[in-house]
């Protein structure tokens, strides 16, 4: 098996809240152009690890984090966190479009917020473009001037990904992007993971076995804040090499 | 199958009834109270309407001594000082609700929060008093700087006493911005974080995101709370009396004496003896009742747009 290409390593990644220690020395390296499933427990330390790769965990209150995080071999700490942020996009647990923003802002909503102009032409050509990619195009193609929460929730949460990868990032993290949707959009935004590997690398956050063995190529597992075991999923899936990790794949913890 | 009801079912019906009716009869009461009120105004002021009619409104003469009376001087001094407060106080108040809701630490936020609400629970006479003994001087000394720098005599002479539009204004900023900062502040800190954090996530910084999505996302619920304040400024009575200097001619610089409607009720319905003076003071504060009433309408109007949203 040849090694893949990295787009993100970490080292040694801590992470606190307030006087509890929820994340414990996290090394992982993230493969390029693949879906890599976090799976783990509930309270094991998953969103926590995605919060800290885009530094979003620091700006909650009491919340701190040290170790090294490693973007395409640049550490992200001599980076401002705006351009972080930038290549490193994000989906959330709840669709969250920008209610007063339209369809069409909603997609443009990154470069709009950082007060960057685009031409018309431009613009236009990159809201169509995104849209395509998630599926969303022929749905929305006539409701782009409506508010973005206009949508169905699966619709809302495909924009929501629209937005992230407008910004043309190297890496999207997704924190349970669709524990708050109905299964038939569930399916939808799992079968469209795979189409955006030819463009972006994906880190999953999920807490259901099945959907991290559908939609992954790699999976990290997480408990009580410790990377357990990290490999290609079909490996781990098959023969964990962790007592814990067979543990929670036969279904001793939640 | 339908069975009879019980005994203390029974019992919990003559409950419900009993306490239904004691509702509507308080209900029934508090508005028959206001339509009185307001029907008593109406009916205690119809000397002055007799007297002045309509014109009333328009009409800026106020002359006890000959009995005419127009209200025009104190609707503008109303408004005035009324719109001045808030044009002043509304960008302290976003100020303030935004380093609250965003940037001040908890320990920094708790007490400022608590000495907000104590300072719009201040009795507005302490306001007054302290506008008469502090506001006031500074206000004269600014108008003989000001007169002199623009080389009016009059406004040098005038500037010994201090007291006027301008004091009005600069005191009513002061004694609602507690209130519309509080109001800005609440509707800032139901924005769901979800909001802020995608804004975050995609490369705003901070202030972006405040600008772009905290505030488009309270902008009507704002916009009823700078309603509200200016609700409070027209209706406000004693501090403004205090510092307001009384002055019945319509004003023609923010210097001069004036008075709102409350202020000239409150100065003068001591001296009012005549039916004409008495109905003419009553009819200001009719004025000022459906101005309020109209301001309340707009603010409710907006909100409830708001909430919508």
């Amino acid at each position: 098996m040849e090694e893949p290409v990295i787009v993100l390593e970490t080292q040694k990644i801590n992470a606190w809240f307030g006087k509890d220690q929820i994340l414990f020395d996290v090394s992982a390296r993230i493969p390029k152009n693949r879906v890599t499933a976090i799976m783990g427990p509930s309270g094991c330390g998953k969103t926590t690890f995605v919060r800290t790769l885009n530094r979003l965990h620091q700006m909650t209150p009491g919340a701190r984090a040290t170790g090294t995080v490693l973007l395409e071999g640049i550490d992200t700490s001599t980076m401002d966190v705006v351009d972080v942020r930038k290549h490193i996009g994000m989906v959330f647990q709840r669709p969250n479009p920008f209610p007063t923003m339209t369809v069409y802002e909603n997609v443009l909503a990154g470069y709009l917020l950082t007060g960057q102009r685009l031409p018309r032409q431009k613009a236009d050509q990159i809201v169509e473009t995104t849209l395509r990619k998630v599926g969303l195009w022929s749905e929305v193609q006539s409701k782009l001037f409506k508010a973005g929460t206009s949508l169905s929730g699966g619709q809302q949460q495909r924009l929501c990904i629209a937005r992230a990868i407008a910004m043309e990032p190297a890496l999207v993290l997704f924190d349970e992007p669709t524990s708050a949707l109905d299964p038939k959009s569930t399916s939808v935004i799992e079968e469209l993971l795979s189409d955006l590997t030819t463009e972006y690398s994906i880190i999953f956050v999920t807490h259901g076995l099945q959907q991290a063995a559908r939609v992954s190529d790699y999976v990290a597992f997480f408990m009580l804040g410790e990377l357990v075991e990290f490999g290609e999923t079909k490996r781990v899936f098959v023969g964990p090499q962790d007592k814990r990790t067979e543990d929670y794949l036969s279904g001793k913890y939640g | 199958m339908v069975t009879q009801p019980s005994r203390s079912d029974r019992r919990e019906l003559v409950h419900e009834r009993i306490f239904t009716a004691a509702g509507v009869t308080a209900a029934v009461a508090l508005v028959t109270t206001i339509v009185l009120f307001l029907l008593e105004l109406f009916i205690a002021s119809r000397a002055s309407r007799a007297a002045f009619g309509l014109p009333f409104l328009w009409r800026s003469e106020w002359n006890p001594v000959t009995e005419k009376f127009g209200a025009l001087p104190m609707i503008v001094g109303t408004l005035v000082t009324g719109f001045g407060a808030l044009l002043i106080s509304t960008p302290f108040a976003l100020g303030i609700a935004i380093f609250l809701a965003d940037y001040a630490d908890r320990k920094l936020a708790e007490p400022i929060k608590y000495l907000i609400g104590l300072l719009g629970g201040l009795p507005s006479v302490i306001f007054g008093l302290w506008g008469l003994f502090v506001l006031v001087p500074i206000v004269s000394k600014f108008e003989v700087w000001f007169g002199k720098l623009v080389g009016s005599e009059a406004l040098v002479a005038s500037g010994t006493t201090g007291v006027g539009l301008l004091a009005a204004i600069l005191l009513l900023a002061i004694m609602i911005l507690p209130f519309s900062a509080s109001l800005i502040l609440e509707s800032l800190l139901v924005v769901p974080t979800e909001l802020k954090e995608g804004a975050l996530a995609l490369g705003a910084t901070k202030w972006d995101a405040i600008q772009n999505v905290e505030l488009p996302y309270v902008q009507k619920s704002t916009v009823g709370a700078l309603v509200l304040s200016l609700g409070r400024a027209l209706g406000e009575t004693m501090a403004v009396t205090m510092v307001i200097g009384n002055g019945m001619k319509m004003p023609t610089t923010l210097f001069d004496p004036a008075n709102t409607l409350a202020s000239a009720i409150a100065n003068q319905f001591l001296e009012a003896t005549s039916p004409v003076y008495v109905g003419s003071l009553i009819q200001l504060a009719l004025i000022l009742f459906v101005i309020a009433i109209i301001i309340n309408i707009v603010a409710r109007v907006i909100l409830r747009r708001g909430v919508q949203q």
